[in-house]
Formats: structure tokens, sequence, C-alpha cells
């Protein structure tokens, strides 16, 4: 009889199809039971082992040579974004004037309007995700102990 | 409105462009696992405190030098892996420094002391290298291939410095469990 990797079953470095057949084997085979129940037993014992917490925080400060500079700030997805669109908007005004003022005014209205939209939800969930991290920062900070 | 928890690789993202703040966060989330690995590994509760800290130092240092964000687990564990390995290599001979980790500490038992203060020891008698084998294995949960990756040999030592790790353990530990 073909035996099994016991120990990499035991520890799952098997694919789905390895392990329903290495299960098949090890119900059928005496030998690698007994090994299978031997490895589980030190690998629960390994596992009474508990993770310590580290008795210092690691925390870096800001080192304001790496900090980008303000023309890098400004190339941020965001302010790039905004560019595409404002330029979008001023683009189809000017490529579309066979219309009346008063037409043109209203187009430019409601793609304003949408893109303002846009950029509002897109705020709200930078607002959400930049109040979300700065909760755990502050509450990794609270923790800090120098 | 699509809300969605902020994850590593927006982190890395963010610290490559500079953001102290979230690689500070990053850190925070990765901190308890790299100091646990180091400690078993170096087991010295202060080595593995300044380890750390070197670790994260220098994994700052070098992610825009990181290809994958999805593949930073790795990556740390391999940074850690030559910081430990580095430390070792200056402390030699290896048990001038006696086991310092839970036994100090008394923290985190839940289990019967007894038990946990044998597999301590279990650990404490492999070599370095069959005791980082079990400590990425079973306490870090890589896989093999990705263990070979962090200690840059095949897979194939992987599996022979586990399996006899395993077999020492079952036997160092078989007395405590039948107790």
């Amino acid at each position: 009889m073909n035996h099994i990797d016991v120990k990499a079953y035991a520890v799952g470095e098997m694919s789905e199809s390895d392990k329903r057949s290495a299960a098949a084997h090890v119900a059928s085979c005496e030998a690698c039971r007994e090994e299978l129940a031997g490895i589980q037993v030190t690998l629960s014992s390994l596992a009474t082992l508990r993770d310590e917490e580290a008795p210092r925080r690691i925390a870096f400060v800001s080192d304001k040579v790496l900090e980008p500079r303000w023309w890098q700030k400004m190339f941020s997805p965001t302010f790039a974004s905004a560019c595409v669109l404002g330029g979008a908007i001023l683009f189809h005004a000017l490529a579309n004037q066979g219309p009346s003022e008063v037409v043109i005014q209203a187009r430019v209205q409601q793609e304003v309007g949408q893109a303002v939209e846009e950029m509002q939800d897109r705020l709200m969930v930078l607002e959400q995700q930049n109040k979300q991290m700065k909760q755990t920062y502050k509450a990794a900070m609270h923790l800090v102990t120098y | 409105m699509i809300f969605r928890e902020v994850e590593d690789r927006d982190l890395i993202a963010m610290a490559r462009r500079g953001d102290v703040e979230a690689y500070n966060l990053l850190v925070s989330r990765w901190e308890k696992r790299v100091f646990n690995y180091l400690l078993r590994l170096v087991r010295h509760r202060e080595d593995a405190m300044d380890v750390s800290q070197d670790v994260f130092l220098k994994a700052y240092q070098n992610l825009p030098k990181l290809d994958d964000a999805a593949k930073f687990a790795g990556w740390l564990f391999r940074i850690a892996h030559n910081e430990a390995f580095s430390l070792l290599r200056r402390r030699k001979p290896e048990g001038e420094l006696g086991p310092e980790t839970h036994a100090a500490s008394g923290k985190g038992s839940l289990l019967p002391m007894e038990l946990s203060l044998a597999v301590e020891t279990a650990l404490g008698a492999l070599t370095e290298d069959q005791r980082e084998a079990v400590l990425l294995k079973v306490y870090q949960g890589f896989k093999f291939e990705e263990m070979a990756e962090i200690l840059e040999c095949p897979v194939s030592t992987v599996k022979s410095r586990l399996y006899t790790a395993l077999d020492l353990l079952k036997v160092s530990l078989a007395p405590e469990v039948a107790r």
C-alpha cells in the first residue's frame, strides 16, 4: 500500500482533491491513522503557546524630508480626476456651440451638477476612510508606551 | 455608496508616498506577529523587541523595492528572518542566553502552564532552522512555497526541517501530553 504524506496532510499543505483522497486513505490505513493522531497531538500542544503582546509599541515619526512636496500632493488621484472632469466639461461646452446660450448654460449646469455630486460622493468615501484610519491610528497611539 | 476596510495594499501605497501615519497603521497590524516570531526564534524579549524595530525600519526604507504589495507578509518575514539570523550569528555560541520568553512574563498561558512551558522547552531544544520552520508553518501559517521564499531555500529543505522538527517535538512532548 502506498502511504500518504501524513505531515503535509496534517499541516494543511494539500489541494482539496488530494485532501479528499488522503482522508480516504487514512480511514483505511491504520499506520497512517496512528501517525496522523500523533502529529495532531503535537500540533495541539504547540497551539497552547499564546502570542504575547510586544512590551512597547513601534511607531515612527514623520520626517519632513521624506514627505511629498506641494506639487506632488497636487498629483493625487482626487485632484487629477477633478482636473479631467473639469476639462471634459469645458471641452464639451466648447465643442457644442450650436445651440443657444441658454441651452449651453443648462447643459453646463447639468454637467457641473453631476460632476459636483460625483465629487461629493467621492469626497464622502475618502472622508470616511480617513476618519476610520484616524480612529484606528488614535487607538493604536493610545496604547503606545514610551 | 460602498465602504471597504482600508487594506494593507492601500497603506503600503500611502506609505510609499511618504505617509508615515499610514505606515504606523501598517506596523500596528503586523508588529505582534513579527514580535512573537522573533521572540520564539531569538528567545530573548528585549532582543526580539529591538530586532522588531529594526525590521520595521528596514521595511519602511525598502518599501519602494517591494514589487507586489500582495506579497508583503512574506517580504516582511524575510527581513525579520535576515535580521534574526544576523543577531543569532553575532550571539554565537548558542545557549549562553537561556530561554527568557513566556517563563519571564508569565502572560498568555490560558491553558495549563506546565504544557506551555514544556512546549517552550521543546521548541528551545530544536535547532534554529527547525524551530523557525515550526514558527513559520504552525504559528504564522505560511505555505511551503512562501517559507521557501522567506528562507531562500528549496521547498524540499523546508519540508525536511519541519518534518524533523515535528518528529522531535512529538517525542519530547509525549510525556507531557500523557500526564
